[in-house]
Protein backbone atom coordinates (compact mmCIF):
# COMPACT_ATOMS: atom_id res chain seq x y z
CA UNK A 1 0.00 0.00 0.00
CA UNK A 2 1.80 3.21 -1.43
CA UNK A 3 0.82 6.63 0.87
CA UNK A 4 -0.46 8.06 -1.71
CA UNK A 5 -3.35 5.34 -1.54
CA UNK A 6 -4.14 5.86 1.94
CA UNK A 7 -4.31 9.68 1.18
CA UNK A 8 -7.23 8.50 -0.79
CA UNK A 9 -9.35 8.10 2.28
CA UNK A 10 -11.14 10.28 4.84
CA UNK A 11 -12.15 9.64 8.57
CA UNK A 12 -16.00 11.47 8.24
CA UNK A 13 -17.61 10.12 11.34
CA UNK A 14 -16.95 9.42 15.00
CA UNK A 15 -18.73 8.28 18.11
CA UNK A 16 -18.55 7.18 21.71
CA UNK A 17 -21.04 5.76 24.06
CA UNK A 18 -22.06 6.20 27.29
CA UNK A 19 -18.30 5.36 28.98
CA UNK A 20 -17.27 3.76 32.36
CA UNK A 21 -20.01 2.36 34.49
CA UNK A 22 -22.90 2.00 31.56
CA UNK A 23 -24.91 -0.70 33.66
CA UNK A 24 -27.56 -3.24 32.06
CA UNK A 25 -25.86 -2.95 28.44
CA UNK A 26 -24.61 -5.71 26.29
CA UNK A 27 -21.47 -5.21 23.82
CA UNK A 28 -23.97 -5.05 20.70
CA UNK A 29 -26.66 -2.19 22.51
CA UNK A 30 -23.13 -0.35 23.61
CA UNK A 31 -21.69 -0.68 19.95
CA UNK A 32 -25.19 0.17 18.59
CA UNK A 33 -24.60 3.13 20.66
CA UNK A 34 -21.02 4.58 19.34
CA UNK A 35 -21.83 3.16 15.49
CA UNK A 36 -25.45 5.03 15.90
CA UNK A 37 -23.67 8.14 16.73
CA UNK A 38 -20.61 7.98 14.84
CA UNK A 39 -22.94 7.53 11.37
CA UNK A 40 -25.00 10.45 12.62
CA UNK A 41 -22.30 12.32 13.31
CA UNK A 42 -21.63 11.91 9.44
CA UNK A 43 -24.93 12.15 8.15
CA UNK A 44 -24.88 8.74 6.99
CA UNK A 45 -26.91 5.34 7.96
CA UNK A 46 -26.84 2.18 7.97
CA UNK A 47 -27.88 1.99 4.69
CA UNK A 48 -24.55 3.39 3.53
CA UNK A 49 -22.48 1.16 4.96
CA UNK A 50 -20.89 -1.11 2.64
CA UNK A 51 -17.93 -1.97 4.87
CA UNK A 52 -17.54 -3.25 8.30
CA UNK A 53 -14.63 -4.12 10.73
CA UNK A 54 -14.84 -4.58 14.35
CA UNK A 55 -12.81 -6.91 16.77
CA UNK A 56 -13.37 -9.72 19.37
CA UNK A 57 -14.64 -8.97 22.60
CA UNK A 58 -14.10 -10.70 26.54
CA UNK A 59 -17.71 -10.45 27.83
CA UNK A 60 -19.88 -12.69 25.31
CA UNK A 61 -18.82 -15.91 23.38
CA UNK A 62 -18.94 -14.76 19.97
CA UNK A 63 -17.23 -17.39 17.18
CA UNK A 64 -17.39 -14.84 14.75
CA UNK A 65 -17.84 -11.11 15.87
CA UNK A 66 -18.06 -9.18 12.55
CA UNK A 67 -21.04 -11.61 11.60
CA UNK A 68 -22.83 -11.04 15.19
CA UNK A 69 -22.31 -7.13 14.63
CA UNK A 70 -23.50 -7.05 11.07
CA UNK A 71 -26.42 -9.05 11.88
CA UNK A 72 -27.52 -7.00 14.59
CA UNK A 73 -27.46 -3.41 12.59
CA UNK A 74 -29.02 -5.36 9.12
CA UNK A 75 -25.79 -4.80 7.42
CA UNK A 76 -24.94 -6.69 4.12
CA UNK A 77 -21.15 -5.55 3.83
CA UNK A 78 -19.12 -6.66 0.41
CA UNK A 79 -16.18 -5.69 3.21
CA UNK A 80 -16.27 -7.80 5.98
CA UNK A 81 -13.83 -8.49 8.25
CA UNK A 82 -12.74 -9.06 12.46
CA UNK A 83 -9.57 -7.94 13.29
CA UNK A 84 -7.70 -8.42 16.57
CA UNK A 85 -4.54 -7.03 17.19
CA UNK A 86 -5.45 -6.31 20.70
CA UNK A 87 -4.71 -2.76 22.15
CA UNK A 88 -3.37 -2.20 18.56
CA UNK A 89 -6.94 -2.49 17.22
CA UNK A 90 -8.68 1.10 17.18
CA UNK A 91 -5.38 2.45 14.92
CA UNK A 92 -5.01 -0.92 12.92
CA UNK A 93 -8.87 -0.80 11.82
CA UNK A 94 -8.84 2.67 10.55
CA UNK A 95 -5.51 2.18 8.25
CA UNK A 96 -7.74 -1.38 6.81
CA UNK A 97 -10.65 0.78 6.60
CA UNK A 98 -8.42 3.49 4.68
CA UNK A 99 -6.95 0.44 2.71
CA UNK A 100 -10.22 -1.38 1.68
CA UNK A 101 -11.97 2.56 0.20
CA UNK A 102 -8.79 3.00 -1.42
CA UNK A 103 -8.15 0.23 -3.23
CA UNK A 104 -12.80 -0.04 -4.23
CA UNK A 105 -13.10 -3.16 -1.14
CA UNK A 106 -15.85 -0.35 0.24
CA UNK A 107 -16.74 3.22 -0.31
CA UNK A 108 -18.13 3.23 3.72
CA UNK A 109 -16.48 1.29 6.49
CA UNK A 110 -17.93 1.37 9.61
CA UNK A 111 -15.13 0.33 12.51
CA UNK A 112 -16.61 -0.86 15.61
CA UNK A 113 -15.49 -1.86 18.68
CA UNK A 114 -16.70 -2.44 22.15
CA UNK A 115 -17.66 -4.52 25.34
CA UNK A 116 -19.23 -3.90 29.18
CA UNK A 117 -16.42 -4.84 30.77
CA UNK A 118 -16.72 -3.17 33.60
CA UNK A 119 -20.74 -4.01 34.62
CA UNK A 120 -20.49 -7.65 32.93
CA UNK A 121 -18.86 -9.70 36.23
CA UNK A 122 -17.19 -6.37 37.41
CA UNK A 123 -13.89 -5.07 37.87
CA UNK A 124 -11.91 -8.39 40.06
CA UNK A 125 -13.47 -10.54 37.15
CA UNK A 126 -12.24 -9.05 34.01
CA UNK A 127 -8.88 -8.46 36.13
CA UNK A 128 -8.89 -12.72 36.29
CA UNK A 129 -10.39 -13.07 32.57
CA UNK A 130 -7.10 -10.96 31.14
CA UNK A 131 -4.55 -12.99 33.94
CA UNK A 132 -5.46 -16.00 32.31
CA UNK A 133 -5.98 -15.07 28.58
CA UNK A 134 -2.80 -16.04 27.27
CA UNK A 135 -0.58 -13.17 27.36
CA UNK A 136 1.74 -15.06 29.80
CA UNK A 137 2.66 -18.12 28.38
CA UNK A 138 0.82 -21.05 29.69
CA UNK A 139 3.25 -23.40 30.43
CA UNK A 140 6.57 -20.98 30.82
CA UNK A 141 4.79 -18.06 32.49
CA UNK A 142 1.31 -18.12 33.77
CA UNK A 143 2.78 -20.52 36.82
CA UNK A 144 4.83 -18.38 38.60
CA UNK A 145 1.60 -15.81 38.68
CA UNK A 146 1.83 -12.83 37.13
CA UNK A 147 -0.79 -10.38 36.57
CA UNK A 148 -1.19 -8.41 32.87
CA UNK A 149 0.15 -5.65 35.06
CA UNK A 150 3.14 -7.47 36.03
CA UNK A 151 4.61 -8.22 32.15
CA UNK A 152 4.57 -4.34 31.72
CA UNK A 153 6.14 -3.66 35.72
CA UNK A 154 9.18 -5.87 33.91
CA UNK A 155 9.42 -3.22 31.40
CA UNK A 156 9.02 -0.49 33.96
CA UNK A 157 11.60 -2.13 36.31
CA UNK A 158 13.86 -2.47 33.49
CA UNK A 159 13.35 1.42 32.27
CA UNK A 160 13.94 2.50 35.74
CA UNK A 161 17.31 0.56 36.44
CA UNK A 162 18.60 1.12 33.05
CA UNK A 163 17.86 5.08 32.68
CA UNK A 164 17.24 6.22 36.20
CA UNK A 165 13.59 6.80 35.50
CA UNK A 166 11.37 7.27 38.54
CA UNK A 167 8.44 6.02 40.44
CA UNK A 168 7.58 9.99 40.51
CA UNK A 169 8.16 10.93 36.55
CA UNK A 170 5.79 7.47 36.27
CA UNK A 171 3.31 9.15 38.12
CA UNK A 172 3.65 11.95 36.46
CA UNK A 173 1.80 10.29 33.23
CA UNK A 174 -1.29 9.48 35.65
CA UNK A 175 -1.76 12.70 36.22
CA UNK A 176 -1.18 14.19 32.82
CA UNK A 177 -4.21 11.56 31.78
CA UNK A 178 -6.23 12.73 34.41
CA UNK A 179 -5.83 16.89 34.06
CA UNK A 180 -7.38 15.68 30.55
CA UNK A 181 -9.89 13.46 31.23
CA UNK A 182 -11.11 15.87 34.20
CA UNK A 183 -11.92 18.42 30.78
CA UNK A 184 -13.90 15.13 29.09
CA UNK A 185 -16.99 14.92 30.14
CA UNK A 186 -17.52 11.49 29.28
CA UNK A 187 -14.21 10.32 30.84
CA UNK A 188 -15.16 7.64 33.44
CA UNK A 189 -12.76 9.04 36.55
CA UNK A 190 -12.64 12.89 36.65
CA UNK A 191 -11.35 14.67 39.81
CA UNK A 192 -7.86 15.69 40.01
CA UNK A 193 -5.01 13.37 41.31
CA UNK A 194 -1.23 14.39 42.59
CA UNK A 195 1.95 12.65 42.28
CA UNK A 196 1.37 11.92 45.61
CA UNK A 197 -2.18 10.34 45.35
CA UNK A 198 -0.40 7.84 42.31
CA UNK A 199 2.50 6.62 44.74
CA UNK A 200 0.36 6.51 47.90
CA UNK A 201 -2.52 4.16 45.89
CA UNK A 202 -1.70 0.00 46.07
CA UNK A 203 1.20 -1.16 44.88
CA UNK A 204 -0.31 -3.85 42.72
CA UNK A 205 2.89 -5.47 41.41
CA UNK A 206 6.00 -3.08 41.83
CA UNK A 207 6.87 -0.29 40.44
CA UNK A 208 3.35 -0.52 39.31
CA UNK A 209 0.63 1.37 41.82
CA UNK A 210 -2.93 0.76 41.03
CA UNK A 211 -2.85 4.51 39.69
CA UNK A 212 -0.24 3.49 37.18
CA UNK A 213 -3.20 1.09 35.61
CA UNK A 214 -5.31 1.49 32.98
CA UNK A 215 -9.10 1.50 34.21
CA UNK A 216 -11.79 -1.30 33.00
CA UNK A 217 -14.42 0.09 31.32
CA UNK A 218 -17.78 -0.26 29.61
CA UNK A 219 -17.80 1.47 26.57
CA UNK A 220 -17.76 1.23 22.88
CA UNK A 221 -16.17 3.54 19.95
CA UNK A 222 -16.85 3.96 15.99
CA UNK A 223 -15.15 5.58 13.63
CA UNK A 224 -16.65 5.70 9.54
CA UNK A 225 -13.75 6.25 6.91
CA UNK A 226 -14.68 6.61 3.09
CA UNK A 227 -13.45 7.99 0.63
CA UNK A 228 -11.88 11.77 0.18
CA UNK A 229 -14.56 12.80 -2.53
CA UNK A 230 -17.59 10.74 -1.22
CA UNK A 231 -16.25 12.81 2.04
CA UNK A 232 -16.65 16.43 0.22
CA UNK A 233 -20.61 15.73 0.35
CA UNK A 234 -20.44 15.25 3.89
CA UNK A 235 -21.73 16.84 6.97
CA UNK A 236 -18.15 17.07 9.01
CA UNK A 237 -15.03 18.73 7.58
CA UNK A 238 -13.05 15.53 6.93
CA UNK A 239 -10.12 13.89 8.83
CA UNK A 240 -7.06 12.35 6.40
CA UNK A 241 -5.27 9.25 7.18
CA UNK A 242 -1.66 10.99 5.73
CA UNK A 243 0.37 7.50 7.26
CA UNK A 244 0.20 4.02 9.03
CA UNK A 245 2.39 1.71 9.90
CA UNK A 246 2.83 -1.21 12.10
CA UNK A 247 5.71 -2.72 13.44
CA UNK A 248 6.09 -6.43 15.81
CA UNK A 249 8.51 -7.47 18.01
CA UNK A 250 6.92 -10.34 20.09
CA UNK A 251 4.33 -12.40 21.42
CA UNK A 252 5.89 -13.30 24.81
CA UNK A 253 7.73 -10.63 27.35
CA UNK A 254 9.94 -13.45 28.77
CA UNK A 255 11.47 -14.24 25.50
CA UNK A 256 12.02 -10.21 24.61
CA UNK A 257 15.17 -8.97 26.02
CA UNK A 258 15.24 -5.36 24.18
CA UNK A 259 12.66 -4.76 26.93
CA UNK A 260 12.53 -0.92 26.77
CA UNK A 261 13.19 -0.93 23.22
CA UNK A 262 10.23 -1.91 21.16
CA UNK A 263 8.67 -1.76 17.79
CA UNK A 264 6.59 1.39 18.18
CA UNK A 265 10.02 2.66 15.96
CA UNK A 266 9.01 0.26 13.03
CA UNK A 267 5.11 1.84 12.50
CA UNK A 268 6.18 5.50 13.84
CA UNK A 269 8.93 5.48 11.32
CA UNK A 270 7.01 4.37 8.48
CA UNK A 271 3.59 6.69 9.57
CA UNK A 272 5.86 9.02 9.65
CA UNK A 273 7.71 8.81 6.38
CA UNK A 274 4.20 8.36 4.01
CA UNK A 275 3.32 11.17 5.92
CA UNK A 276 6.29 13.51 4.83
CA UNK A 277 6.66 14.61 8.99
CA UNK A 278 8.26 14.25 11.56
CA UNK A 279 7.49 13.82 15.27
CA UNK A 280 8.37 18.20 15.93
CA UNK A 281 5.66 18.93 13.22
CA UNK A 282 3.45 17.22 15.49
CA UNK A 283 0.59 19.20 17.43
CA UNK A 284 -0.37 16.55 19.42
CA UNK A 285 0.16 12.72 20.21
CA UNK A 286 -2.54 10.61 21.05
CA UNK A 287 -0.13 7.81 22.77
CA UNK A 288 -1.74 3.77 24.11
CA UNK A 289 -1.60 4.13 28.01
CA UNK A 290 -2.62 0.85 29.29
CA UNK A 291 0.09 1.44 31.95
CA UNK A 292 2.26 5.10 32.49
CA UNK A 293 5.19 3.05 31.19
CA UNK A 294 3.78 2.53 28.11
CA UNK A 295 3.27 6.46 27.04
CA UNK A 296 7.68 6.97 28.40
CA UNK A 297 8.83 4.35 26.44
CA UNK A 298 6.05 5.18 23.04
CA UNK A 299 7.76 8.57 23.37
CA UNK A 300 11.11 7.76 22.93
CA UNK A 301 10.22 4.95 20.31
CA UNK A 302 8.43 7.03 18.47
CA UNK A 303 11.04 9.61 18.60
CA UNK A 304 9.33 12.39 20.39
CA UNK A 305 12.49 12.39 22.96
CA UNK A 306 15.61 10.01 23.01
CA UNK A 307 15.71 6.34 24.60
CA UNK A 308 16.05 6.67 28.45
CA UNK A 309 14.91 10.78 28.48
CA UNK A 310 11.00 10.02 28.38
CA UNK A 311 11.07 9.82 32.57
CA UNK A 312 12.49 13.50 32.15
CA UNK A 313 10.30 14.40 29.32
CA UNK A 314 7.11 13.69 31.05
CA UNK A 315 8.20 15.86 34.10
CA UNK A 316 6.67 19.38 34.61
CA UNK A 317 3.16 18.32 33.66
CA UNK A 318 4.87 18.43 30.15
CA UNK A 319 2.04 15.78 28.28
CA UNK A 320 -0.79 17.54 30.51
CA UNK A 321 -3.19 20.32 30.19
CA UNK A 322 -0.97 23.47 28.86
CA UNK A 323 2.23 21.31 28.31
CA UNK A 324 4.60 21.34 25.40
CA UNK A 325 3.06 18.40 23.35
CA UNK A 326 -0.55 17.37 24.55
CA UNK A 327 -0.64 13.47 24.96
CA UNK A 328 -3.58 11.29 25.22
CA UNK A 329 -5.72 14.49 25.58
CA UNK A 330 -9.49 12.93 26.17
CA UNK A 331 -7.85 11.05 29.41
CA UNK A 332 -6.99 7.93 27.59
CA UNK A 333 -7.24 4.46 28.99
CA UNK A 334 -5.58 5.45 32.52
CA UNK A 335 -8.43 7.75 32.98
CA UNK A 336 -11.10 8.24 30.26
CA UNK A 337 -11.84 4.25 30.32
CA UNK A 338 -10.64 1.36 28.36
CA UNK A 339 -13.58 -1.21 27.33
CA UNK A 340 -11.37 -4.23 26.07
CA UNK A 341 -9.84 -4.03 22.22
CA UNK A 342 -12.19 -0.76 21.61
CA UNK A 343 -9.99 1.42 23.93
CA UNK A 344 -7.56 1.87 21.14
CA UNK A 345 -9.80 3.35 19.18
CA UNK A 346 -10.79 6.28 21.72
CA UNK A 347 -7.38 7.86 20.84
CA UNK A 348 -8.02 7.99 17.12
CA UNK A 349 -11.58 9.64 17.58
CA UNK A 350 -10.18 12.06 19.61
CA UNK A 351 -7.44 13.23 17.26
CA UNK A 352 -10.40 13.51 14.90
CA UNK A 353 -12.63 15.57 17.60
CA UNK A 354 -9.49 17.90 18.05
CA UNK A 355 -8.35 18.22 14.37
CA UNK A 356 -12.04 19.69 13.69
CA UNK A 357 -11.37 22.18 16.81
CA UNK A 358 -14.05 20.09 18.68
CA UNK A 359 -12.72 19.47 21.91
CA UNK A 360 -14.62 21.79 23.99
CA UNK A 361 -12.58 22.80 27.34
CA UNK A 362 -9.32 20.68 26.35
CA UNK A 363 -9.14 22.33 22.63
CA UNK A 364 -5.27 22.42 21.81
CA UNK A 365 -4.85 25.32 19.43
CA UNK A 366 -4.46 25.31 15.87
CA UNK A 367 -3.71 21.63 16.14
CA UNK A 368 -3.72 20.61 12.34
CA UNK A 369 -1.26 16.85 12.65
CA UNK A 370 -2.31 14.21 15.28
CA UNK A 371 -0.23 11.30 15.69
CA UNK A 372 -1.89 8.17 17.25
CA UNK A 373 -0.19 4.82 18.58
CA UNK A 374 -1.69 1.75 19.27
CA UNK A 375 0.17 -1.17 21.32
CA UNK A 376 -0.96 -4.71 21.61
CA UNK A 377 0.05 -7.77 24.03
CA UNK A 378 2.98 -7.16 26.10
CA UNK A 379 4.40 -3.93 24.43
CA UNK A 380 4.60 -6.25 21.18
CA UNK A 381 2.82 -5.11 18.65
CA UNK A 382 2.22 -1.56 17.76
CA UNK A 383 0.31 0.89 15.04
CA UNK A 384 0.33 4.22 14.10
CA UNK A 385 -1.16 6.96 12.07
CA UNK A 386 -0.45 9.97 11.48
CA UNK A 387 -3.91 12.40 10.72
CA UNK A 388 -4.41 15.33 9.40
CA UNK A 389 -7.13 18.08 8.45
CA UNK A 390 -8.63 18.35 5.38
CA UNK B 1 5.73 -33.09 14.72
CA UNK B 2 6.36 -33.42 18.76
CA UNK B 3 5.59 -30.79 21.20
CA UNK B 4 8.77 -28.67 20.90
CA UNK B 5 8.03 -27.83 25.18
CA UNK B 6 8.27 -31.33 26.18
CA UNK B 7 11.99 -31.88 26.62
CA UNK B 8 11.92 -28.91 28.72
CA UNK B 9 8.75 -29.63 30.57
CA UNK B 10 10.25 -33.25 31.07
CA UNK B 11 13.59 -31.86 32.13
CA UNK B 12 11.55 -29.64 34.88
CA UNK B 13 10.07 -33.22 36.20
CA UNK B 14 13.60 -34.54 36.99
CA UNK B 15 14.83 -31.40 38.05
CA UNK B 16 16.55 -30.33 35.36
CA UNK B 17 16.91 -27.19 33.30
CA UNK B 18 17.77 -28.39 29.27
CA UNK B 19 18.15 -26.48 26.73
CA UNK B 20 17.42 -26.58 22.88
CA UNK B 21 20.83 -25.75 21.33
CA UNK B 22 21.33 -25.65 17.27
CA UNK B 23 23.63 -27.95 15.70
CA UNK B 24 24.41 -25.11 12.68
CA UNK B 25 24.72 -21.92 14.67
CA UNK B 26 25.86 -23.25 18.47
CA UNK B 27 23.08 -21.04 19.82
CA UNK B 28 21.00 -21.72 22.53
CA UNK B 29 17.18 -20.10 22.64
CA UNK B 30 14.31 -20.08 24.84
CA UNK B 31 10.82 -20.22 24.43
CA UNK B 32 10.85 -23.69 22.51
CA UNK B 33 10.30 -23.93 19.03
CA UNK B 34 10.46 -26.50 16.18
CA UNK B 35 13.46 -24.69 14.72
CA UNK B 36 16.18 -22.00 15.70
CA UNK B 37 15.08 -18.70 15.81
CA UNK B 38 18.70 -17.13 15.14
CA UNK B 39 19.36 -18.93 11.72
CA UNK B 40 15.99 -21.59 10.95
CA UNK B 41 17.50 -24.76 11.22
CA UNK B 42 15.68 -27.59 12.53
CA UNK B 43 18.65 -29.55 13.51
CA UNK B 44 18.28 -29.25 17.54
CA UNK B 45 19.90 -30.74 20.65
CA UNK B 46 19.05 -30.62 24.08
CA UNK B 47 21.93 -30.07 26.81
CA UNK B 48 21.80 -29.17 30.32
CA UNK B 49 22.26 -25.91 31.21
CA UNK B 50 24.66 -24.48 33.79
CA UNK B 51 21.95 -23.17 36.15
CA UNK B 52 24.01 -19.60 36.50
CA UNK B 53 22.30 -16.68 35.57
CA UNK B 54 21.77 -13.22 35.88
CA UNK B 55 18.69 -10.85 36.68
CA UNK B 56 17.34 -8.92 33.48
CA UNK B 57 14.39 -7.70 35.57
CA UNK B 58 11.72 -8.11 38.35
CA UNK B 59 8.41 -7.43 39.69
CA UNK B 60 6.67 -7.64 43.24
CA UNK B 61 3.70 -9.07 43.07
CA UNK B 62 1.12 -7.68 45.61
CA UNK B 63 -2.09 -8.72 44.37
CA UNK B 64 -3.05 -12.23 43.23
CA UNK B 65 -3.90 -13.01 40.13
CA UNK B 66 -5.88 -16.19 40.82
CA UNK B 67 -7.37 -17.50 44.29
CA UNK B 68 -4.46 -20.19 43.52
CA UNK B 69 -1.92 -17.27 44.42
CA UNK B 70 -4.17 -15.43 47.62
CA UNK B 71 -1.03 -17.23 49.94
CA UNK B 72 1.83 -16.07 48.25
CA UNK B 73 1.80 -12.80 47.80
CA UNK B 74 4.35 -11.09 48.10
CA UNK B 75 6.68 -13.32 45.49
CA UNK B 76 9.02 -11.86 42.96
CA UNK B 77 8.05 -12.76 39.34
CA UNK B 78 11.60 -12.18 37.25
CA UNK B 79 13.20 -12.34 34.02
CA UNK B 80 16.62 -14.00 34.33
CA UNK B 81 19.34 -14.27 31.62
CA UNK B 82 20.71 -17.77 31.34
CA UNK B 83 24.89 -17.91 30.80
CA UNK B 84 23.58 -19.71 28.00
CA UNK B 85 22.15 -16.71 26.28
CA UNK B 86 18.45 -17.16 26.76
CA UNK B 87 16.23 -15.25 28.40
CA UNK B 88 13.27 -16.89 30.66
CA UNK B 89 10.51 -15.91 33.31
CA UNK B 90 11.18 -17.27 36.75
CA UNK B 91 10.96 -16.29 40.25
CA UNK B 92 13.78 -14.67 42.58
CA UNK B 93 13.30 -16.38 46.34
CA UNK B 94 15.27 -15.84 49.20
CA UNK B 95 16.32 -12.46 48.23
CA UNK B 96 15.04 -8.84 50.13
CA UNK B 97 13.58 -6.38 47.38
CA UNK B 98 16.02 -4.02 47.90
CA UNK B 99 18.83 -6.33 47.08
CA UNK B 100 17.35 -6.97 43.86
CA UNK B 101 19.72 -4.98 41.03
CA UNK B 102 19.90 -5.93 37.54
CA UNK B 103 22.91 -8.12 36.42
CA UNK B 104 22.80 -9.54 39.83
CA UNK B 105 24.09 -13.30 39.59
CA UNK B 106 21.66 -16.37 40.32
CA UNK B 107 21.67 -19.61 40.55
CA UNK B 108 19.46 -22.05 39.89
CA UNK B 109 16.69 -23.78 42.07
CA UNK B 110 13.50 -25.80 41.48
CA UNK B 111 10.30 -25.25 43.21
CA UNK B 112 6.79 -25.80 43.39
CA UNK B 113 4.41 -23.42 42.68
CA UNK B 114 0.91 -23.38 43.76
CA UNK B 115 -0.87 -24.62 40.52
CA UNK B 116 1.48 -27.69 41.31
CA UNK B 117 3.81 -27.29 38.70
CA UNK B 118 7.51 -28.38 39.32
CA UNK B 119 9.71 -25.02 37.86
CA UNK B 120 13.08 -23.59 37.70
CA UNK B 121 13.09 -20.53 40.32
CA UNK B 122 16.55 -18.68 40.94
CA UNK B 123 18.23 -17.14 44.35
CA UNK B 124 21.30 -14.71 44.52
CA UNK B 125 24.40 -16.66 43.66
CA UNK B 126 25.91 -15.65 46.95
CA UNK B 127 24.35 -15.91 50.22
CA UNK B 128 23.86 -11.60 51.76
CA UNK B 129 26.43 -12.24 54.59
Amino acid sequence: MSAAAIRGAAIVGIGESRLGRVPGMTALELQREAAEAALADAGLSFADVDGLLTTPVRTESWAMPCGMVAQEFGLRPRYIATLDVAGASGCSMVMHAAMAVATGQASVVLCVAGQPGLSHRGRDSMVKTLAGAGWAHPDLEAPYGPLVPTLYALVAQRHMQEYGTTAEQLAEVAVAMRGWAAMNPNAQKREPISVADVLASPMVTSPLHVLDCALVSDGAVAVVVTGKDHARDLKQRSVLPLGAGSGFSHGYIGEYEALTSTAAADAGREAFRQAGVTPADIDMAQLYDCFTITVIVELEDLGFCAKGEGGAFVQGGRIGPGGALPVTTHGGLLSAGHPGLAGGMFHVVEAVRQLRSDAGARQVADAELAFVHGNGGIIGLHCSLVLGRS
Amino acid sequence: MADPLAPLLDGYAEERLRLPFCEDCGRAHLYPRTRCPHCGSARLSWREASGRATLASWSVVHRAPSPNFAGEVPYTVALVKLAEGPQMMARVVDAKEAALRLGLPLALRFATLPGGERRPVFAPEEPAP
